[in-house]
């Protein structure tokens, strides 16, 4: 159906030799009972993921429930304020960290490998780990609730309100390490999901034959990477002032409660695109199903997806047009914030121009029909979203129920509304009977109607001038009848969704012989699949290949395409190139087991231990923790033993990859790029609270460590450069046990490090700089800090290397772990390098 | 990586224009606010970016073969495909920068 084909090409001899399909089923086989945790097929692993994301989704849900009997009437004492303050926090808060993101991870997890025809994302270890840790985290988060611990910042928890001297006790450090740590396993999602897309594609599934999900999922894990960790430094910033004092936000002392609100937004408003793209994704792989026609404007969508991406890093500061900015910056993001509805608005024609332009008439089903409640709802909120763009008009209407009503018609609208047109669509593809079409239709309607009743009236009160986060209100202002209706309404939403949990229990079996492609939809998910998902790994020649080659199914089901057995005997799937998807070699990858599993429960219990500041067993916790990472590292990194193997029509690819073309490196340069987001909001906040408050800064006159010992710290950065690069020439070979040069290269490069940092914060100690005294100290100090934590984990992977070398496990071909750790290590020193330079630079150029 | 900066060339000039743009400006009204006066100079300063940034913007709009070259790797329908992109990014990132530009006009700058 689409333009771009070639000829199909079916690969290896049919019938394949008997017990091939049983050797695959004993070597893909999900644990079952009280083994399923150690299960890391990504549709058992996924399927987990998004119930406990619906849990949240169900829970917080209830929360709102009980905000909208207290708000039914006026002056209601329904709840008391302090547990409401708590109630709205920990609702948006799992909303949107609990619920959103995961979900969306969750359907990566679950659906990209099927899209890909891939056997399992190139880390499943890793999946399972954030996941694991995600739920761990999250139950507890949410449990503080119960027992008046949770926090009632709200959801975006502003400074000054939290710190200690407005918020003491331990409520406001749950939400701040809490959720430092689940982000922290939504990063490892993310890097998860860019190597699944970039690598694991299946041959001939070039850049322009992607699913658009796989792009949307592409560029929702790229914002991952660069907005994340703002938050995660935010996060980090507050605990420490609440911990120690070091003034960030505390106006007296230099700080300035602002800089939260830059950290937090730069974060909180690409989150919106983190939620909306993949929603969008799959409302773009659901439309054409639909109007039984390849999707309009295919590289159009790929140009909304990445425009919305990255314009989305520009808008942060149109959630603080009243925080007193200046006017012409005001303008900039106002601007900014009318220009990302051009590429929205991109996507919304080409699904209503593929509509138009299907072949039949446009089916109503349970998923279309949601599909269509989405594209109502959401422009209505994309409207109000131009209108609140709109500096004067947002003076009039912040921090009111407008507000809440436009980022629910954004949120529901553009994230819930296509997430259960997705269950309903899916569903088929892991269940052996759909969900049902009558409950699909009252769950539904239910839930349109329900919706706009509940949030409609909003958009009125706020305009009357309701505030958002108030308790109760007084009777008498216009407000009475309008909040009774948005009772009503959020109740017939939360029966749409009772009717789809009805729904999802009375059919929803998760089966290896699921009832399949029932849409007749193009994609590779729908092929014939099983544990091992699909049979082999089709060659792609088209955007819908179902629909170009017939035959396809068949072939793939029979065996004909690539990788059709277990040539290594193992887990195993195919890693192409990223641009042109041709075959580079064959990944070996790990099965179930335990250690990831433990890994994330004691670092979810060090986090924990943390916030009710039980230290050593903390500590304990920590070390566990790495024991457990370390178990889990410790079979993988193969090396090239088992040399090349055949994966269909005589092509031979090997079994190890090293250097930049192994996923591991790719995942590394991902994981720096996380590093390095995050050291770039530390040098913004730098800069920012120098602006805010120059006369904490050393001024003219004033004395200044000497040169020298930074100088030292510096030269101690090249010297541990030099180790690892001398170590990488002194790898051994393979036959060879003269590991001592180069074990020794690391262990200096990584004691080099160490004591460079060492140095660096000595220097201030001695010179007589507290952190606690002003926001410069603690600005000069969180840069040690940040070196600090790059370091440890430099000396951690520079230790496990070592002891790989001495137990034989790494060599001069096998050397994936010392590949990883030299590269942290280039990056560590690059790193505390940019911070000499700025600790000791900067004040020396505005003096 | 060529490919990657040739594709997102616009959207990358598009970040460092409001980078420049509103981190300079900032600083320079809070400096402005302690000396009781507005840094009238640096609106010509930022007009000036602004032209600028449009002209770099504009390229792989006016001179898309000069960008092919960074895509030479990938094979045709492919190059089309990222061409294609590449063009659109920038046409967006020059309806983006040119907005931001317009304010500078219009409102007082601090």
């Amino acid at each position: 159906m689409s333009a771009m084909t070639e000829p199909a090409r079916p690969i290896n001899p049919t019938p394949r030799p008997p017990g091939e399909e049983a050797e695959l089923l004993r070597i893909w086989a999900t644990p079952r009972g009280w083994r399923l945790p150690s299960a890391v097929n990504n549709t058992v692993i996924g399927l987990i993921y998004l119930g406990a994301a619906l849990l949240f989704f169900v829970l917080a849900g209830i929360l709102a429930l009980l905000m909208r009997l207290q708000l039914a009437q006026p002056d209601g004492a329904f709840i008391g304020q302090e547990l409401y303050n708590q109630m709205f926090t920990v609702h948006g808060t799992t909303m949107m960290f609990l619920f959103a993101v995961p979900a969306m991870e969750a359907l990566g997890v679950m659906l990209l490998p099927q899209m890909l025809a891939a056997r399992d994302l190139p880390f499943p270890r890793l999946s399972a780990f954030a996941i694991w840790a995600y739920i761990i985290g999250g139950l507890v988060f949410f449990s503080t609730i119960f027992y008046d611990l949770a926090p009632a910042g709200g959801w975006f928890m502003y400074p000054p309100l939290t710190l200690t001297e407005y918020q003491p006790g331990d409520n406001a450090d749950f939400w701040l390490l809490g959720i430092g740590f689940i982000e922290i396993s939504a990063i490892a999602g993310a890097v998860e999901i860019v190597i699944g897309v970039l690598r694991t594609r299946p041959p001939g599934m070039t850049l322009s034959r992607m699913p658009i999900f796989a792009w949307s999922m592409l560029i929702f894990a790229a914002m991952i990477v660069f907005a994340f960790p703002a938050v995660i430094l935010a996060t980090m910033l507050l605990e420490i002032e609440r911990a120690f004092g070091w003034p960030f936000f505390t106006a007296a002392r230099g700080g300035d409660a602002l800089l939260w609100q830059h950290l937090f937004w730069f974060f909180g408003h690409p989150e919106v695109y983190i939620i909306f793209l993949p929603a969008a994704g799959l409302v773009s792989m659901m439309v054409p199903t639909f109007a039984r026609t390849p999707l309009v404007g295919y590289r159009l969508i790929v140009v909304a997806l990445i425009a919305t991406g990255f314009f989305s890093f520009g808008l942060w500061v149109h959630h603080m047009f009243t925080t007193g900015i200046p006017g012409l910056s005001l303008a900039f993001f106002s601007a900014a914030s009318m220009a990302v509805a051009v590429p929205s608005g991109i996507q919304v024609f080409s699904w209503i121009a593929t509509m138009a332009a299907g072949r039949a008439r446009w089916q109503i089903t349970t998923p279309s029909l949601f599909i269509l409640g989405f594209l109502f709802i959401f422009v209505v909120g994309g409207l109000t979203g131009v209108m609140v763009a709109m500096v004067p008009f947002d003076f009039q209407v912040h921090d009111t129920h407008f507000v809440v009503a436009h980022l629910h018609y954004v949120l529901v609208g553009g994230m819930v509304f296509p997430l259960f047109a997705t269950f309903y669509y899916w569903a088929p593809m892991l269940s052996r009977r759909p969900l049902s079409e009558r409950l699909g239709r009252w769950s539904f309607g239910l839930m349109f109607t329900g919706f706009n009743v509940a949030f409609f009236p909003m958009h009125i009160t706020g305009l009357a001038g309701m505030p958002r986060r108030v308790w109760t209100y007084p009777t008498g202002l216009g407000w009475d009848t309008l909040n009774l209706v948005s009772t009503i309404g959020s109740f017939v939403l939360a029966a749409g969704v009772l009717v789809f949990l009805v729904d999802l229990a009375r059919n929803f079996r998760p089966s290896g012989k699921p009832a399949g492609n029932i849409w007749r939809a193009a994609t590779l998910e729908w092929l014939p699949s099983d544990v091992y998902a699909a049979r082999s790994i089709p060659h792609v020649t088209s955007r819908d290949p179902l629909w170009d080659q017939p035959s396809l199914a068949d072939e793939v089901a029979a065996g004909a395409h690539y990788l059709p057995d277990a040539p290594t005997g193992g887990r195993e799937t195919l890693v192409t190139s990223a641009l042109e998807a041709k075959p580079q070699y064959v990944l070996q990858m790990p099965g179930a087991g335990w250690p990831q599993v433990l890994a994330a429960v004691f670092t979810a219990a060090c986090f924990l231990l943390l916030t009710v500041k039980a230290v050593l067993p903390a500590v304990a916790c920590a070390v566990l923790a790495i024991v457990f990472v370390v178990a889990w590292l410790w079979p993988l990194d193969p090396g090239p033993a088992r040399g090349q193997v055949e994966i269909g029509a005589g092509i031979r690819l090997p079994t190890y990859m090293t250097g930049p073309r192994s996923h591991g490196w790719w995942a590394m340069i991902v994981l720096m790029l996380v590093a390095a987001s995050l050291y770039l909001s530390y040098v913004f906040s730098y800069l920012y609270l120098w602006t805010v408050s120059p006369d904490v800064w050393p001024s003219r006159g004033a004395s200044l460590p000497g040169l020298d010992r930074p100088l030292l710290s510096a030269a101690l950065c090249v010297i541990a450069v030099v180790a690892f690069a001398a170590a990488d020439r002194w790898l051994p070979s393979a036959d060879s046990r003269a590991l001592l040069p180069s074990a020794l290269g690391v262990l200096v490069g990584c004691a080099a490090l160490a004591a460079a940092v060492a140095v660096e914060i000595l220097l201030h100690w001695q010179d007589g700089l507290r952190p606690q005294a002003t926001a410069y100290g603690a600005m000069v100090y969180l840069a040690g800090v940040l070196a600090a934590q790059v370091v440890a984990a430099v000396v951690l992977m520079g230790l496990f290397t070592v002891a790989r070398l001495v137990a034989g496990r790494a060599d001069r071909e096998r050397r994936n772990s010392f590949d990883h750790t030299a590269l942290l290590a280039y990056y560590a020193a690059a790193q505390t390098a940019l911070g000499l330079a700025l600790v000791h630079g900067f004040p020396r150029l505005i003096r | 990586m060529g490919i990657v900066f040739a594709v997102l060339f616009g959207p990358l000039v598009w970040a460092v224009h409001l980078m420049v743009l509103y981190g300079a400006h900032a600083s320079a009204c809070a400096a402005a606010a302690s000396v009781d006066g507005t840094p009238r100079p640096l609106i010509a300063l930022f007009a000036l970016a602004t032209a600028i940034a449009l002209l770099l913007v504009s390229l792989p709009l006016a001179l898309p073969k000069r960008f092919a070259g960074f895509l030479s790797r990938a094979p045709d329908e492919e190059n089309r495909f990222l061409l294609s992109l590449m063009r659109w990014l920038a046409g967006l990132s020059v309806v983006a920068v040119a907005a931001n530009g317009m304010a500078l006009l219009i409102v007082p700058p601090c």
